[in-house]
């Protein structure tokens, strides 16, 4: 299998604020967030990074897509460093979070054309593409409508949509589900899939198990920052079911006095 | 493709003209503002500036010869006959504005005029004539007074002078002054009004997108994140410039009726001295300073977690700009070297009240137009540099 993307050894560190430093333990004025982390993506799969809150999931999703920078270590996207090629990774690859948000002013229509721009999208590509995802989404009917005055859902379906317009052979998503009501979510999901079976690589985070068994390929469970199993998901859930075998990993890694 | 700079600025602008309430606030009002400001001084001043009809001038005159005196009555305007001692005390009285004018006639000026060879070489009788030119009656009645004896000269083949002396004639004491102080509040009243348009768009222009989280859209795109720096700078100095050009047009259609209070000769705001070049200078320098309010506030927006921060730690600047613009003003005669033009804002005021002022110094010009492109270089350069700092852009 062809490796379309590779972490290795990557690391960050946090310094910590005053007020952040109240709410940790032993109050250090430091938080490692990702401590060294390797794993590797194949083209075409859905790869799950599964872990608990504050695992280190969306910083290393950040770094890969070249949002924040690592400490040290690296991660190769499609022949791309993200230290030394920063803007080549951006244009490979679609970031998608609930944290990305969409100017309220905007419609739908011009934001798509401004980020066609931004990413340099011929004409030629744009308009087949943009029908495509905006009836994919369910987009079409608010295409003229001011983002501030759509639906929480939709704008997230808009901004996932705006994300894509430069059709990313890599999708990286944070949480594709979190904030989302079921319908959503479902459409979510479903576009993943359809993503995946178009040949596109999938890299997803979540803490929900039920995601990850509906779509991943591989699964890498991250705690504390440490990929403490990565595997595919046949051989993960040969034995236990999804749940069983994280909680076990948990407790060996956390013990389970943890408060 | 398209270039990401013109994208960002061609997404900033349309922005701005589709927002209406931002447009009120920005263009139309400051404009407006000053507008109605200036027209309700301006009558006002012309009020206090401008003598009713019925006023009688107070003329007084030593030595008046008949040829004159028929004069006179034919225009109607009396006047009172002292002696030669008393040409002191009237002069105080007219610097202080009780009285009008004092005119001194030489001895028997009518026969001297008469005999008065124009050939000769020697110096013409000379009528002596004080007045002040601070007093708008004083002034005018100057001003009368001179065109009467002008017709009348003309009547004549031999000739007199007026005032040909080496005496001072004009009593005014630092009359000019207010004009002075016009002039040397306009760059800061110019550089206010830019500020405060600046302060409707910049808090909400970088921090109000980190609020509400749509940097982040930007950042994870291809674009260099100096080319978001460069566009939110340009895009944000053309919205300065608008607001600043209403400011301007604001002034420049009440300037008429500001103008008027300076009638009678010491006329408040004449820009008639001013050539292509010195509107080019001027265009210069407001083009410079824009940018180098509006790189500033963009670092003081990038570096505010909320619009509100930003917009407060806006605030103490506006008392900086005062203090900078109106000591640039007020220094402007004073400070000849070309060393502060390197002071920002400073050189601004400075170099516009010396180009008013009718005294351009090209040299400090450049300095300060050249200096102020480096500010903004310095500054866009910083902003790069935030939009590339996490720490700054997803500090949660
Ligand atoms: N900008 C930041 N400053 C300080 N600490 C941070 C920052 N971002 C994340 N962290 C900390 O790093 C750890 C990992 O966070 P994160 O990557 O968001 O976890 P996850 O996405 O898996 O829930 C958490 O303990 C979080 O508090
Ligand atoms: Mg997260």
């Amino acid at each position: 299998m062809e490796t379309i993307l590779s972490v290795q050894n990557l690391q960050k560190t946090f310094k910590l604020s005053k007020k952040q430093q109240k709410l940790e333990k032993d109050h250090k004025t430091t938080k490692v967030a990702v401590a060294g982390l390797d794993f590797e993506a194949y083209k075409g799969e859905v790869f799950a990074l599964l872990g608990p809150n504050g695992a280190g999931k969306t910083t290393t999703l950040r770094m890969i897509s070249t949002l924040i920078k690592p400490d040290a270590g690296d991660c190769i996207v499609d022949g791309s460093s993200i230290v030394s090629a920063p803007e080549s990774v951006r244009s490979k690859i679609g970031f998608l979070t609930s944290e990305l948000k969409l100017e309220d002013f905007f419609t739908p229509n011009y934001l798509y054309d401004f980020f066609s721009d931004l990413h340099g999208v011929p004409e030629s590509e744009r308009m087949a593409r943009k029908e495509k995802l905006f009836q994919t989404f369910g987009i079409d009917q608010f295409a003229e409508v001011k983002v501030s005055n759509l639906s929480t859902g939709m704008k997230q379906k808009v901004s996932i949509a705006i994300s894509l317009v430069h059709n990313p052979d890599i999708i990286i998503f944070d949480e594709p589900t979190n904030g989302l009501d079921v319908i959503t979510a479902k459409t979510v999901t479903d576009f993943l899939v359809s993503l995946k079976n178009e040949g596109k690589t999938v890299i997803v985070s979540t803490h929900i198990f039920s995601l990850v068994e509906k779509l991943a390929d591989r699964v890498g469970i991250i705690i504390n920052g440490k990929m403490v199993c990565c595997d595919s998901l046949a051989n993960i859930t040969a034995e236990k079911c999804l749940e069983d075998v994280f909680f076990d990993i948990y407790v060996e890694e956390v013990g389970t006095d943890e408060k | 493709m398209k270039s990401n700079l013109a994208t960002i600025i061609k997404k900033e602008l349309s922005r701005f003209f589709m927002d209406r309430k931002l447009l009120l606030n920005t263009v139309l009002i400051p404009g407006l503002m000053i507008y109605i400001i200036y027209t309700l001084m301006g009558s006002v001043f012309t009020s206090l500036l401008t003598t009713d009809d019925n006023y009688v001038y107070k003329i007084s005159a030593v030595g008046m010869p008949q040829s004159i005196e028929a004069v006179l009555k034919e225009a109607d305007i009396p006047y009172k006959e002292i002696s030669e001692d008393d040409v002191m005390a009237k002069k105080d009285k007219i610097t202080d504005g009780t009285e009008d004018l004092c005119v001194v006639f030489p001895d028997n000026f009518d026969s001297a005029v008469e005999s008065y060879d124009s050939q000769s070489g020697t110096a013409a009788p000379e009528i002596q004539i004080y007045y002040n030119s601070g007093e708008t009656a004083s002034y005018e009645c100057y001003q009368t007074f001179t065109s009467l004896l002008d017709a009348y000269e003309n009547s004549m083949i031999n000739k007199f002078d007026i005032n040909s002396s080496d005496k001072t004639f004009d009593l005014a004491d630092g009359s000019d002054l207010m004009s002075r102080m016009m002039f040397a509040l306009i760059p800061m009243l110019f550089l206010t009004l830019l500020f405060s348009g600046c302060c409707a768009i910049a808090p909400d222009f970088i921090a109000g997108e980190k609020e509400r989280g749509t940097v982040a859209t930007l950042l994870v795109t291809p674009m260099k994140r100096s080319s978001l720096a460069f566009g939110k700078i340009i895009s944000m100095s053309i919205m300065a410039l608008l607001s600043g050009l209403s400011s301007f047009l604001g002034v420049m259609l009440s300037l008429p009726k500001l103008a008027n209070m300076g009638e009678n000769g010491n006329s408040m705001f004449d820009f008639s001295g001013l050539g292509t070049l010195e509107y080019v200078l001027l265009l210069l320098l407001v083009l410079s300073v824009v940018l180098v309010l509006v790189s500033v506030l963009s670092l003081i927006s990038a570096q505010a977690k909320t619009v509100k921060e930003a917009g407060t730690a806006m605030g103490p600047l506006n008392i900086i700009i005062m203090v900078v613009g109106i000591a640039g003003g007020y220094m402007a005669a004073a400070d000849t070297g070309i060393a502060t033009s390197f002071i920002p804002l400073y050189n601004f005021a400075k170099n516009m009240t010396c180009i008013f002022a009718g005294t351009p110094d090209v040299l400090a010009i450049t300095v300060t137009v050249v200096s102020n492109l480096v500010y903004t270089a310095v500054c866009t350069w910083g902003l790069t540099r935030m939009f590339n700092s996490e720490r700054l852009m997803f500090s949660n």
